[in-house]
């Protein structure tokens, strides 16, 4: 388990502060895929990066089962660090090394001897197995992304960390990359946590997650809870960014939300039985957990008519929704 | 001047150049090393230690060749028993003179090495050591071995000092026959053999080195 208490990054001297990270306090379970996300600079990829110390954090301690590591001696902290691998945005393969030498390089650090075998296997198990002498240079961007994660695994780690792995992939290559780490973390028990700016990618794969903005932790919880009810500006901005017309102002709409449970075609009821004209303006679903879960914002052109007979509907039927404002959007 | 006289000459120059390269890389490829490795971003930063190992290669980067080389006789006497007439009488103020430069140029080429590789190597638990040995001298190989071929030219270059200390090789053997045939020299063809010799080794290292370079770089292969 990873424990993240009151942690602070602050770089630069007494004049020119950043402030990076600000009482960061999260708590990440063995066998969780884990997503941390945040627009650019909010403060994730420093965060990732203390947990294995790759960044000292300025205040506050990081536990991994237990241990924190800012009190560890150096060799502690190598020996720490071989269980909590990563990978990164830019590969970060040796260039002067064949695909074969650079997972077994992680081998070669701790003097293990069965090195070459287990590279062969880790490279098999990623879809490699035919590219050993190959060099990076020649290999395309989720080859190399999949070289790291051999890499990555060679010391048996508990945990993978992902700072920004796909945001260097095309939409394909993110995605089987993505069912690779969902493969190991089911496969291996491996606990996986996920940096990105993009809400697809913690989608696709995070069971939770958790919302950075401003160097701190605004909002964190399941996915489901995070997605159909993202409650501060930034993670709304997340979720809705790109699918929803920021250009309407000032208009009143009904959200809808479906957790999941729901098999009636709820929307073809509300105009059918309720006799409300409605105008979608948002829908979407999505696959979490193997339940459906999504939401639909809509328009009510007779609005003031209309939204009574709507709420006793749907407080009768019990489905879940919110009365928003597009402004909430922008 | 026979062909032996000119097969010496041209034997002594590269004793000279190729042996005095070969030590200040003995001496300066860790200095360079340590250079990076304390400076501000890199591996163990130690800015004390830097300042001072820096300025000590600034330092003899600055007083010109020919100083350094009139500085060293005394040395060389004690070491070889005579500090001049030889060719080896230049190999310790040549080391000298080289060992600031390569100390730069392999601290140079370390910086190259992209920061992402050696983090990388670093989270699978590197110490600073493995991260010398293994990451930063591999990766910065190609650009090492380019360093080499630049550094063997201008050693080429001092060995002209070789004529103020008698310690023989081709330019000096240029400059002997130059002082002796002031008139008509530029009309002779030995002037222009050795002249060309010269140029024919600097083109010579400077093709190796970049063959070699390019043959051991693995960042730009055709797919």
């Amino acid at each position: 388990m990873i424990k993240i208490e009151n942690l602070s990054k602050i770089y630069g001297g007494k004049d020119n502060k950043t402030v990076a990270l600000q009482g960061i306090n999260l708590e990440i379970e063995d066998g969780d895929v884990y997503g941390i996300i945040g627009l650019s600079g909010a403060g994730k990829s420093t965060l990732v990066r203390c947990i294995n110390l790759l960044e000292r954090p300025t205040g506050g301690s990081i536990y991994i089962d237990g241990e924190d590591l800012t009190k560890v001696s150096k060799e502690r902290l190598r020996a720490i660090r071989r269980k909590v691998s990563m990978i990164f945005q830019q590969f970060n393969l040796l260039q002067q090394r064949t695909v074969l030498k650079n997972v077994e390089l992680a081998g070669e650090l701790g003097g293990d001897e069965n090195r070459r075998r287990k590279a062969i296997e880790l490279l098999e198990t990623v879809g490699l197995g035919d590219k050993l002498n190959a060099y990076p240079s020649q290999l395309s961007g989720g080859q190399q992304q999949r070289v790291a994660i051999a890499r990555a695994l060679m010391t048996d780690p508990k945990v993978l960390l992902c700072d920004e792995a796909t945001s260097a992939l095309d939409p394909d290559t993110t995605r089987s990359i993505l069912d690779l780490l969902k493969r190991l973390n089911e496969k291996l028990n491996l606990t996986v946590v996920i940096i990105s700016h993009q809400m697809s990618v913690i989608e696709a794969v995070c069971n939770k997650v958790a919302i950075i903005d401003n160097a701190k932790i605004v909002s964190e919880g399941t996915l489901q809870d995070v997605f159909l009810s993202p409650k501060t500006a930034v993670a709304k901005k997340l979720i809705y960014s790109g699918k929803i017309n920021t250009g309407v102002k000032g208009e009143k709409l009904v959200k809808l939300m479906f957790d999941g449970d729901i098999e009636e075609p709820i929307v073809t009821n509300i105009i059918q039985q309720c006799n409300i004209l409605l105008t979608i303006f948002y829908a979407e679903t999505k696959r979490i957990g193997g339940k459906t879960y999504g939401q639909i914002m809509f328009r009510l052109p007779y609005y003031d008519e209309d939204i009574g007979k709507l709420r006793e509907y749907l407080n009768k039927k019990g489905v879940a929704y919110e009365e928003v404002n597009t402004d909430d959007f922008c | 001047m026979t062909f032996a006289d000119i097969a010496l000459m041209t034997g002594e120059t590269l004793l000279m150049t190729l042996l005095s390269t070969a030590f200040a890389y003995v001496f300066g490829l860790p200095c360079g090393v340590l250079l990076n490795v304390t400076a501000k971003n890199g591996l163990k930063p130690c800015k004390p230690l830097n300042f001072i190992v820096g300025l000590i290669v600034n330092i003899l980067r600055s007083i010109p060749c020919l100083i350094i080389i009139v500085l060293c006789i005394p040395w060389t006497r004690a070491w070889f028993g005579r500090g001049t007439g030889e060719w080896y009488a230049i190999l310790i103020p040549m080391t000298v003179c080289a060992f600031g430069f390569v100390s730069r140029m392999v601290e140079q080429s370390l910086a190259e090495v992209p920061a992402g590789e050696i983090e990388a190597v670093k989270s699978l638990g590197a110490s600073n050591f493995q991260l010398v040995t293994k990451v930063l001298l591999p990766e910065a190989k190609v650009s090492l071995i380019t360093g080499v071929a630049v550094v063997a030219v201008s050693v080429l270059g001092y060995t002209s000092f070789a004529y103020n200390i008698g310690a023989g090789g081709l330019i000096s053997g240029i400059y002997t026959f130059y002082s002796r045939n002031t008139g008509d020299y530029l009309s002779s063809p030995v002037f222009w053999v050795l002249t060309v010799i010269v140029v024919v080794i600097v083109q010579l290292i400077q093709e190796a080195g970049l063959k070699i370079a390019k043959k051991s770089d693995k960042r730009r292969i055709s797919k």
